[in-house]
């Protein structure tokens, strides 16, 4: 990443809950379907007995109940993954997982089918359980894929649960995963795998299940305040990228723009990412780790204010092909290469600025001020055309009355006739013929540059 | 009085620009030598000095050394006097030019000095200020004071500060005084070579080796040297500052001749130099003396070698190099250009769109490196309406800010290096996030392509 950018302090990052009015066309964005995978633990363990049953039986009840809500809900697709329901343990099989219902709309009632045929009998194998999770999302550009395992106990085939987690959301397969613990705390060994609910008891169960759903599903909104100097949101008609914090990859890239109130826009967005966003201001603003709380809306604050910078030349304002190197004071990278004909939009700060001109010209401290423009002017140049009447070498210096400051070499070219851009000033040329063999034939003319004025310079006796 | 002004104007119109004198060509005539003897005839002069007068004691030795040079060629002296007069109190300006330039004048000198009697006091700094129109306007010439005397300045004035100024200015090179007696020591070191003469035969023999070293004929070579130490580096601009006064005195550009050696120079002696030698970055040398009546040569270790930036298009594009991760450019090279560095390592920025950086670029002695800048394609982004857009370059999922659009409805035209782009925009109108749209595209060399948005 960009070294230039500006890492704000993650505590200028506010999130505001009150769900605000404006929320966005929904007709016009095209929906992503929702795809939850159920991974469901059917290990011996959930035999056991908890509270008024078996593991195995609550949780099924439980789960059937919330399934039921869930039957008729628009862009909702799901599937169960069964694991250590085939082989008895000991020694039970760290291959025993399964796909028993693939990715359907209105498939509520195979899923509870299938719950309640199964008896539960194996091992855990969670990790390889995840991997093979990947294969039952079939491709889809415009899904959620959201797995939500519901288990009793932890990793026993030595895979780890939390690479292959990671990896597959680096991958972008899946969203963070939801995991339920049964029975006791597994919140240390899962907190890596994914967002962990503690269900002791039924009731924590069903509540679990519950927030699972609706925080999977439950639209999220986000607005993003550009803050000027004065806290105020004000700035807008930047480009801001949205990355996924942990795959990298662009989630939205996007305008800044007000609204017909002339508040920032909302965007509806995943609450299940984690976002590193970019404002692309010149040099950028970069936050990172950005959580969202599902369900709301959600502001965030970044300070992004800017000025602009102008260049003008001395009784003309239009200086074409020339660059300016544009960097932050006292750094040595350099942030935009600005053409000297344009204006361009800064952060605000100090800045320095290294105008290519002939010689080159140092601006060293450029304030740039909240809705300010800043003008840097240097003078005109004028023209210097150097004739020669045979090849040679031949440089040309600015003469400051103390000391020579060597600018530019001739070209070794049969055209005998060089153009130079010029600022005003007083200047030397030193020239040798080429097939000179002796010092003194050393030609040396000083002459005056004017502003907007060509200066003929002879290098010749005659 | 007038033309002593207009000297005066002359000589601060001359000290404006840079003095360089030319390079001699030694086919030519020798440059003219003036010497300039100021010569102190104050009342301290007539005290007793080991077998009589000082002042008598010097005019003897100084008559002697004035035979020798009769009939010198390119030789002209003079004589300025301070003291001569005896009034009530100490005269501040009591201070003459008693024989004007001249060839063939010696004898005139000799005889003006036996007339006179030391009686008067000792204004060295306004003696000094007076020989701006002794020496009268020349270019070409040598102008050389030797400063006779006993004693310190005596009227308040600022001997270093004058004769520093018009060294600057060019009136004369750095002088020589002769102290008599032990008293002096120390106290002339600023204001130029200083010789002690304690005793008798020593003021014959410091007199002796001022005149040769200031007439003998001095040479000098420049080896630039390479990686090998070989003295074969050349065709660079080469200047020799006055360490004093800081002024350029010599500007050449550097030669090997028909024998393919450094070129001989002839380079006055009188001077301490610092050489600039304009490779890039220039190297220097401070502190160059250069022995009188011998050939020095000076040592300069300049291994260079070339750097160019190919390109199969007309498009010039300014090549940035820097030095060891410094901001500033120490020079912007153009493309399709070959220039010469100092061999070393440098970081270079080439200004296409975007920009492409070299870090540690290696130039060795007597090799060129060569950048290749690829053929850049052409996009023509059209908006129809006002928008407000970015273009990126896609550098493997990472975005590379490229520029803003100007948004106009004009179409705007961009050379980019070969790859994959994209525009983010939305029009400037729409106040609606949702209205940002996104175009990929990509650039191949030399060709041309055209996005809509």
């Amino acid at each position: 990443m960009n070294r230039s950018v500006i890492y704000v302090i993650i505590f200028s990052l506010l999130i505001i809950g009150a769900a605000q009015s404006q929320g966005v066309n929904e007709e016009e964005l095209p929906k992503p379907v929702n795809r939850i995978l159920f991974v469901f633990d059917a290990s011996q363990s959930m035999i056991g007995r908890w509270e008024s049953d078996t593991k195995f039986n609550i949780a099924t009840r439980l789960f059937s109940t919330i399934l039921d809500s869930l039957r008729g809900t628009p862009n909702l697709e799901l599937a169960l993954r069964l694991y250590g329901h085939q082989r008895y343990y000991p020694p039970g099989d760290c291959n025993d997982t399964e796909l028993k219902v693939p990715f359907r709309q209105d498939n509520v009632a195979q899923i509870k089918q299938v719950l309640r045929s199964v008896s539960p009998k194996g091992i855990t194998p969670i990790a390889h359980s995840l991997s093979e999770a990947a294969k039952d999302f079939p491709p889809c550009d415009n899904c959620r894929n959201i797995i939500i395992l519901i288990t009793d106990g932890i990793e026993e085939c030595d895979g780890d649960p939390c690479l292959v987690s990671v990896e597959l959301q680096r991958q972008g397969i899946i969203l963070k995963p939801f995991i339920i613990g049964i029975g006791r705390s597994f919140k240390e060994q899962f907190e890596c795998v994914g967002t962990y609910f503690d269900a002791k008891d039924e009731n924590e169960f069903r509540q679990a299940l519950k927030v699972i759903i609706s925080r999977a599903l439950n639209p999220t909104t986000v607005q993003v305040n550009l803050l000027d100097i004065y806290e105020n949101p004000t700035e807008t008609n930047v480009n801001m990228t949205f990355y996924d914090h942990v795959s990298e990859k662009i989630k939205h890239n996007l305008i800044h723009s007000m609204n017909s109130k002339g508040v920032p826009d909302t965007l509806e967005i995943d609450p299940l990412v984690t976002y590193d966003i970019v404002v692309h201001t010149i040099p950028p603003v970069r936050m990172d780790s950005i959580k969202l709380t599902s369900g709301i809306h959600n502001t965030i604050g970044i300070d992004a204010p800017q000025g602009f910078l102008a260049f003008r030349a001395k009784g003309r304002t239009i200086l074409k092909d020339l660059p300016c190197i544009i960097r932050k004071k006292g750094e040595h990278e350099t942030i935009n290469v600005q053409e000297f004909d344009q204006l361009e939009k800064y952060l605000t700060g100090t800045y320095e600025a290294e105008i290519l001109c002939l010689p080159r010209i140092s601006s060293g401290d450029i304030e740039i001020r909240q809705n300010h423009t800043t003008t840097v002017e240097i003078p005109l140049p004028g023209i210097a055309v150097i004739q020669t009447t045979t090849k040679g070498y031949g440089s040309v210096y600015l003469d400051n009355r103390s000391e020579l400051i060597w600018l530019y070499n001739l070209k070794d070219t049969p055209q005998h006739q060089e153009t130079l851009y010029l600022q005003p000033g007083y200047y030397r040329v030193v020239f040798r013929s080429k097939y000179a063999n002796r010092t003194f034939y050393t030609i040396e003319k000083g002459f005056e540059i004017k502003s907007g004025q060509t200066t003929n310079v002879r290098l010749y006796d005659y | 009085m007038i033309t002593r002004f207009i000297g005066f104007l002359t000589s601060m119109l001359f000290s404006l620009t840079l003095i360089c004198q030319p390079i001699m060509n030694p086919d030519e005539e020798e440059p003219l030598s003036r010497i300039l003897i100021v010569f102190d005839a104050s009342e301290s002069m007539a005290e007793h000095w080991q077998s009589d007068s000082k002042y008598n004691i010097a005019v003897n030795v100084l008559s002697t050394i004035l035979d020798s040079l009769q009939g010198e060629e390119n030789l002209e002296i003079g004589l300025r006097v301070y003291g001569p007069k005896r009034t009530p109190g100490p005269d501040c300006e009591d201070s003459y030019l008693m024989v004007p330039f001249g060839a063939d004048n010696t004898s005139i000198i000799t005889s003006v000095l036996e007339k006179l009697s030391p009686s008067g006091t000792t204004p060295v700094a306004f003696s000094l200020e007076q020989t701006v129109t002794d020496f009268t306007q020349c270019e070409t010439c040598r102008n050389i004071v030797i400063l006779i005397t006993d004693g310190l300045e005596a009227c308040e004035g600022d001997p270093c500060q004058v004769s520093l100024e018009l060294q600057s200015r060019g009136i004369f090179l750095r002088p020589f005084i002769v102290g008599i007696g032990d008293q002096l020591q120390g106290y002339f070191d600023c204001m130029g070579n200083y010789y002690n003469a304690s005793v008798e035969p020593e003021f014959k023999r410091v007199l002796d080796d001022i005149v040769a070293t200031s007439l003998s004929p001095t040479s000098s070579q420049i080896n630039i040297l390479n990686q090998r130490e070989m003295p074969v580096e050349s065709d660079v601009h080469v200047i020799f500052y006055d360490r004093t006064t800081g002024n350029a005195r010599y500007s050449f550009i550097h030669t090997l001749n028909e024998k393919g050696l450094p070129d001989t120079l002839f380079i006055d002696p009188l001077i301490t130099y610092d050489v600039v030698v304009q490779t890039i970055p220039p190297v220097h040398k401070d502190s160059v003396w250069i022995e009188p009546g011998k050939h020095t040569p000076i040592t300069i270790h300049a291994p260079q070698g070339y750097l160019i930036f190919r390109t199969e298009i007309d498009q010039i594009y300014p090549c940035i190099i820097r030095q060891g991760g410094v901001g500033q450019a120490i020079h912007v090279q153009q493309s399709n250009k070959r220039e010469r560095y100092i061999a070393g390592s440098y970081d270079v920025t080439v200004l296409t769109t975007p920009r492409m950086n070299y870090w540690d670029v290696k130039i060795g002695p007597d090799q060129t490196t060569l950048l290749e800048i690829p053929i850049p394609g052409k996009v023509l982004i059209e908006t129809g309406e006002e928008v407000v857009g970015c273009l990126y370059m896609d550098q493997s999922g990472e975005m590379l800010w490229i520029c803003n659009l100007r948004g106009d409805t004009i179409p705007e035209v961009f050379d980019l290096q070969p790859g994959n782009y994209y525009v983010v925009y939305r029009s400037k109108t729409s106040t609606r996030l949702s209205d940002s749209g996104q175009k990929q595209f990509r650039i191949e060399s030399g060709e041309r392509v055209e996005v809509v948005l």
